[in-house]
């Protein structure tokens, strides 16, 4: 027998804690989030803005038989990336990416189900531990690849062969996702040119679980300690992960479990700081105007907007514009928080958004750290027929660094490789 | 010194409606917080600063920049309006304390120094002072709702612009309460009786809208003035330990035009 709506109800506000509960009645409904978030700008619906879903979600743990914004408000809240931009503009500071993650954790506890697609996608993450559903043993082929290629100056050794101070974390997308390999090769060459001591865990390295987390998969707390047990029994070795969505998650996520806090740092905060040192030397020019797109994971989750922007400024040859919405006001592409798997169409439109605002300021590339938001920008590019060319920070730092070691002759020698 | 204007007032009718409005207020959040309280426990807080926690939440309560930084008039509305509110509540709140305390025979003779002596300026001036802010305030709101930008449909208007008129009547009813108090008194020896009893029905009017207000706080946006400044100081906590939101102060930047078609 269905539970009733007063059951249902309960079980929903089980799920959310209970500062979330009292966040709902503080919605003074002032509609700061809707001026900017970038999915409100493709549908102007309330029930898409943060306030339109608080309202919806406050009424369902009153009554979850009641609203006829229900089917309104499922929909809306999966097809939102949870970029967090209405927490940044809201007066009351309400938690918004936490509580839509842990709404969609509540709702799907409570026997309401997500979209297939996202559903699938879990799957795959489960019994692959990857989000590609490639056999794990493949996983840090792309190191022993570019050695043969001669794409790096060493072999990157595995972690298990013999453990360094520090781990570089690749993740799901830069180890099997083809064209994007080249972010791992380029992050492993320039460590190594700075004479960084790393080791990779190759066919060892879990996927990081945060899609878990951005799609409110109840198994997330389970999965997520299980890697924090694994991480943790490093003897303390940093954590260096070059996608922003690994970086939210071993350093965001976790933190907020058990044992959770882990030493991670972001590629580009220990690039930065190896240019600063002298470590890393940008010795060739790169003549381009570039933008730089934040991504919401390591930007507004995580509070690194400066040290991208250092490096791309100590690039000789380099200029760098602004698109008025940077830094905490970046508008997001679409990629996150499941958004593309909900809505494929809604992520192209919004990437095509943002790669107009990165016409308008006359750059020749956008360049961005985070291999899921350049791949959420080509939709972006294929869709407005821009010439603007997306490049991953890498790319532009490895073209002053080791310029043979570029995306594309990467991408090329790995591909011959296989 | 104007001559002190007495005219009959219903105390008693007044004071069981406050009684009744506060207690429904009370019912109904004790209910909310039943509801609350169904959620679950908070994973791990950050380690509290308390010294920075507390400069968040005097900040963003009392002067509210993140308010600001989104758009000057609406900031401007809202803090007239927030500070006009609190003080006045906070006046209304000190005038029946005293009077309590002036009933019971507690105050040793000062009370009637402020409800009725030389201290009465004090408390006008605080009174019309702040009614002044809040009117200026709600004025303002209503501006910014009348004027354009059309809001887009399902905007906050349908909800709040009845709660910002009756605010509006409030503030207003007073004002005229106080120019009527005003009248007579100048005419004094000779108040002018006929007005004796739209004073009285005015006062009644003024106060059970002030009534009416209380018992709507907690089916209006209102409630996010009780709520607000206990989820500012709950999130203040993360946002000083994740440096995200009052430090560094994030820049205004346009918002981006609406998609082309």
């Amino acid at each position: 027998m269905p539970a009733s709506g007063k059951v249902r109800a309960d079980r929903i506000a089980q799920g959310l804690t209970w500062r979330q509960l009292l966040e709902l009645e503080t919605c003074a409904r002032c509609g700061e989030c809707r001026t900017l978030c970038p999915v409100y700008a493709q549908d102007q619906r309330e029930a898409i803005c943060a306030r339109g879903k608080i309202a919806a979600l406050r009424n369902l743990v009153r009554d979850a038989r009641a609203g006829a914004d229900r089917s309104a408000f499922f929909e809306s809240l999966y097809t939102c990336s949870a970029c967090g931009q209405c927490h940044v503009v809201c007066p009351m500071r309400i938690d918004t990416p936490e509580l839509w993650e842990q709404a969609r954790f509540a709702l799907n506890g409570s026997g309401f189900p997500r979209p297939a697609a996202q559903t699938r996608q879990l799957d795959v993450i489960r019994e692959f531990n990857n989000a590609y559903s490639r056999p794990q043993v493949e996983r840090g082929a792309w190191a022993d690849r570019a050695w043969r290629a001669g794409l790096l100056k060493e072999p990157v050794r595995l972690w298990r062969d013999r453990p360094a101070p520090n781990l570089y974390f690749a993740g799901c997308t830069a180890s099997f996702d083809a064209p994007m390999q080249y972010v791992a090769v380029q992050s492993a060459r320039l460590l190594q040119e700075a004479g960084v001591e790393f080791a990779i865990l190759g066919p060892d390295e879990p996927c990081c679980a945060s899609k878990l987390r951005r799609m409110g998969d109840e198994t997330f707390p389970a999965e997520a300690s299980r890697r924090i047990s694994q991480l943790g029994g490093l003897g303390g070795a940093t954590i260096v992960a070059s996608c922003a969505g690994c970086f939210k998650g071993l350093h965001g996520d976790y933190a907020r479990l058990p044992a959770g806090v882990l030493p991670v740092v972001h590629l580009t905060q220990l690039l930065d700081r190896l240019i600063a040192e002298g470590r890393l030397r940008l010795r060739h020019q790169v003549p381009l105007r570039v933008t730089y797109h934040d991504p919401c994971h390591l930007g507004r989750h995580s509070q690194i907007y400066d040290e991208p922007r250092r490096i791309l400024q100590s690039i000789p040859g380099l200029q760098l514009a602004e698109m008025p919405r940077h830094g905490a006001f970046s508008s997001c592409c679409g990629m996150g928080g499941g958004l593309k798997l909900a809505d494929e169409g809604l992520q192209h439109r919004m990437a095509a958004q943002r790669i107009r605002e990165a016409e308008e300021t006359g750059a020749q590339a956008i360049v961005t750290p985070c291999q899921t938001c350049c791949l959420g920008l080509m939709h972006g590019v294929e869709k407005t027929g821009s010439s603007i060319r997306v490049l991953h920070l890498n790319d532009v730092v490895a073209a002053a660094v080791c310029p043979e070691v570029s995306a594309d002759s990467v991408t090329a020698a790995l591909a011959a490789g296989c | 010194m104007l001559a002190t204007i007495d005219y009959p007032k219903p105390w008693l009718l007044l004071q069981i409606a406050d009684v009744l409005a506060l207690g429904y207020v009370g019912l109904v959040l004790a209910l909310r917080a039943r509801g609350w309280m169904r959620g679950s426990k908070l994973n791990a807080l950050p380690p509290l600063v308390p010294g920075s926690v507390a400069k968040i939440w005097f900040l963003e309560v009392f002067a509210q920049p993140q308010i600001k930084r989104l758009s000057a008039t609406r900031w401007a509305a809202h803090i007239c309006i927030f500070w006009g509110f609190l003080s006045l509540s906070a006046l209304s709140l000190f005038l029946a304390g005293l009077r309590l305390l002036e009933f019971r025979a507690l105050d040793g003779g000062r009370a009637s120094w402020f409800l009725r002596g030389d201290g009465n300026a004090i408390v006008k001036f605080w009174g019309n002072g702040f009614g002044l802010v809040l009117l200026a305030g709600l004025l303002l709101a209503l501006a910014r709702r009348l004027g354009p930008p059309p809001a887009p449909p399902g905007d906050s208007k349908e909800a709040d612009t009845p709660l910002l008129a009756l605010l509006l009547w409030l503030t207003l009813s007073g004002f005229l309460l106080e120019g009527l108090r005003l009248a007579l008194a100048s005419s004094a020896p000779h108040p002018a009786e006929p007005l004796i009893p739209w004073l009285t029905a005015l006062w009644t009017v003024h106060g059970l809208s002030g009534v009416a207000l209380i018992v709507l706080l907690p089916h209006t946006t209102l409630m996010h003035g009780l709520l607000a400044p206990l989820v500012i100081a709950l999130n203040a906590r993360n946002e000083h330990a994740r440096k995200d939101l009052s430090c560094p102060p994030p820049v205004k930047c346009a918002p981006t035009a609406s998609p082309r078609a």
